[in-house]
């Protein structure tokens, strides 16, 4: 347990420390959010309508885009190597990394999503629902992100062929991700049934990642 | 834990469409240390990578035997036992000198209370708080042997060791692989220069071979 | 070594099997094809039902690959056949063509059906995605040079890909029932008996197609690798005489 968590240690330290990782996500959600009135006009009931669809897809191509990142330093510098040999199992330092993952770069984003929202004009009362949705449904994310990263890890500028991957693999959380936002947002009938579900995907994910992940980095080493 | 010693039989490495090495085999017992020597390309890192759990073999065994495993072969082969050194430092650029020793002394469970003795003995006391990007090579150098003093490993895998150390790194390394061998511990390293210790055994690997995946097709067909 | 998998027993029966299976295939798809022309138009939609009979094997084959390119990858990687890793590979680009005919036949049923080319229906979106997936497994095949280690890789990938499909069906459907229900199926009207004997046909003969073209290319890729194995085997050995003849003449 301690080696592990010296690792979540290092790794979270490494992300706030070094910046780049966060800040290119969070400049790249700020950015497209920011655009997305001007491609579909400022017709305030519209954006509040979509708010909640554009505010995830943005968040899952934050995620997507970082995902080459979760291995990369460490394969170059030799990490990696030392990581995965040195006693700790394999998926735990995989879980680890993956979490690692999600707290520099998702925290950071579900941090700016409230203002965010306000600039799209989210619907009274959507904004607890969206941050209870959106951290349980980027973690799952984050999981899908690490498959991808650890199978192309010896491949440079993998990251189209990363979204090719992951980009089917992420359509569930997406879908009930929007859904168990605005069904809670709107107390529709039986408001809690897609949070349940997108539970579940994020779990098979959990579960799914470091299994995967150890082997395709056992592949490519 | 300490290695009773360490059985290697019939390895073979392949890298693509290369052949490495074939068929190597040799027995290190508690003290002793091997040479590899061989040109470029001929598989000496590949197979110190093999020897560190990062890369698997083609075909054969590396079987190790420790006081608790008796006669059997441990179970967790080669993983946690190692220390691995090669021209990939294991450094972040963004951590000091001490965070880095600190994570790979807690990451693989060696003693925190060792890490100042460690800084002092490989010469880098007096700038624990410098970030790792600011050292010079040799400094790194440095900083990765102090992981061997901080962690006692019984497996020594060095790849090149003393390459960008100063005559004074030089004669620190000497050193170490001394103390680690009447220690009792294992030491297999590679190198072009050298290293000032008596090897026990030398392993010439002559350099590999292509062997193209497909060649099999070629050969069935004459059956 | 490998029983039928070996690669040279492959060869040889693949080659006498091969005729017969061309032969099946173009008669069950002549066969098929009669019977969907003399088929009972549907009372609803007219002449465009007959779409249906290459949208619905389409789309079976278009799953039934992903399955079957997942278990040879599962073959391959436990017991290291070589030939089931071949399979895997050759069988990806098939499925992809597969889905794609099933999204532009429902393309073309649409227009006229729903006015419009393209729907969010259920079905022609979960076909989309698995189109996305065969992409990404073929991309992995062409990025990853060493075959061995391309292998595992996409063994890894077809089997994450196995587990999400019917998570991807699942939550496609449920989409699509909360915003629009539109579904390409011919609802509403009985299927007459001589409509399902052409269907089952064409089900068959597309069956065979598949079969067919994966026999058709395994046996070429066994040949490409033959033949680049051979050239290598001549370099080497002509760089061999090249260092010898530089020995000789460095010795005199």
């Amino acid at each position: 347990m301690k080696p592990l968590l010296a690792l979540l240690r290092r790794d979270i330290n490494l992300f706030f420390r070094s910046g780049g990782g966060a800040g290119q996500a969070i400049g790249f959600y700020l950015v497209v959010i920011i655009l997305f009135p001007f491609g579909v006009g400022p017709d305030i009931n519209l954006l509040a309508r979509i708010s909640i669809g554009v505010l995830w897809v943005v968040l899952l191509l934050a995620i997507l885009l970082s995902a080459e990142r979760i291995f990369a330093d460490d394969l170059e510098d030799g990490s990696l190597t030392l990581l995965l040999t040195a006693g700790p199992l394999p998926e735990l330092v995989i879980l680890v990394k993956l979490i690692a993952h999600w707290v520099s770069i998702a925290l950071p984003l579900l941090l700016i999503t409230p203002f965010l929202a306000l600039m799209l004009n989210l619907p009274a009362g959507g904004l607890i629902p969206l941050i209870i949705c959106m951290s349980i449904g980027s973690l799952g994310l984050c999981a899908l992100a690490t498959i991808g990263a650890s199978i192309l890890v010896s491949i440079r500028r993998a990251n189209q062929i990363i979204s090719l991957l992951i980009l089917p693999l992420y359509i569930p959380i997406l879908i009930f991700g929007v859904s168990a936002t605005s069904d809670m947002t709107y107390q529709v009938e039986k408001p809690y049934t897609s949070l349940l579900i997108l539970l579940g995907i994020t779990l098979i994910s959990l579960i799914i990642a470091p299994f995967a992940s150890a082997q395709a980095l056992k592949a490519n080493l | 834990m300490k290695i009773n010693r360490i059985n290697i039989q019939n390895l073979s490495a392949q890298k693509g469409e290369r052949l490495l090495f074939e068929d190597i085999g040799f027995e290190l017992k508690a003290g002793q240390c091997l040479l590899l020597k061989g040109p470029n390309g001929s598989g000496k890192t590949t197979l110190l990578h093999m020897l560190a759990g990062a890369d698997q073999p083609r075909s054969g065994d590396i079987d190790i035997y420790t006081i608790s495993s008796g006669d059997q072969p441990r179970l967790d082969g080669v993983i946690g036992i190692s220390h691995f050194i090669t021209h990939q430092d294991g450094l972040k650029k963004s951590l000091t000198v001490l965070e880095n020793l600190t994570f790979w002394t807690e990451y693989m469970g060696g003693d925190k209370d060792r890490i100042d003795t460690a800084l002092a003995t490989v010469g880098l006391e007096p700038m624990p708080h410098i970030l790792a990007a600011r050292l010079s090579a040799g400094q790194k150098k440095r900083l990765m042997l102090a992981r061997l003093l901080t962690i006692s490993h019984p497996l020594w895998l060095l790849d090149e060791p003393s390459v960008s150390l100063d005559d004074d790194g030089q004669k620190l390394l000497t050193k170490l692989m001394q103390e680690h061998i009447s220690a009792g511990g294992i030491l297999i390293a590679s190198t072009h220069l050298p290293l000032g210790i008596e090897f026990d055994q030398t392993l010439n690997l002559t350099g590999g071979r292509y062997m193209f995946n497909d060649d099999y097709l070629l050969e069935e067909e004459n059956i | 070594m490998f029983g039928l998998a070996n690669p040279t027993k492959f060869m040889r029966f693949s080659s006498l099997l091969l005729p017969y299976l061309v032969i099946i295939t173009l008669g069950l798809l002549g066969f098929g094809l009669y019977a969907v022309f003399n088929a009972p138009e549907d009372v609803l939609q007219g002449s465009l039902s007959r779409i249906l009979y290459v949208h619905a094997p389409s789309a079976y084959l278009a799953q039934a690959i992903y399955v079957f390119m997942a278990l040879a990858n599962f073959t391959g990687f436990i017991w290291r056949h070589p030939l089931a890793d071949m399979a895997a590979k050759n069988a990806a680009p098939i499925g992809a063509v597969f889905a794609l005919l099933t999204l532009i036949t429902g393309m073309l049923w649409g227009k006229p059906a729903w006015g419009t080319w393209w729907v969010w229906d259920a079905r022609l979106t979960a076909v989309l995605v698995l189109f996305i997936m065969y992409l990404g497994y073929i991309a992995i095949w062409q990025v990853i040079e060493d075959q061995v280690k391309a292998a595992r890789v996409a063994t890894i990938v077809a089997a994450v890909g196995l587990i999400n499909i019917p998570i991807i069906k699942f939550s496609v459907e449920w989409w699509n029932t909360l915003h629009q229900p539109a579904s390409l199926t011919t609802s509403g009207s009985s299927i007459h008996p001589t409509m399902l004997t052409a269907l089952l046909v064409m089900f068959a003969a597309f069956t065979f197609m598949f079969t067919t073209l994966l026999f058709i290319s395994v046996r070429t890729e066994i040949t490409r690798r033959r033949a680049r194995a051979l050239e290598m085997r001549i370099l080497q050995q002509n760089i061999a005489k090249t260092n010898s003849a530089l020995k000789n003449s460095e010795a005199e």
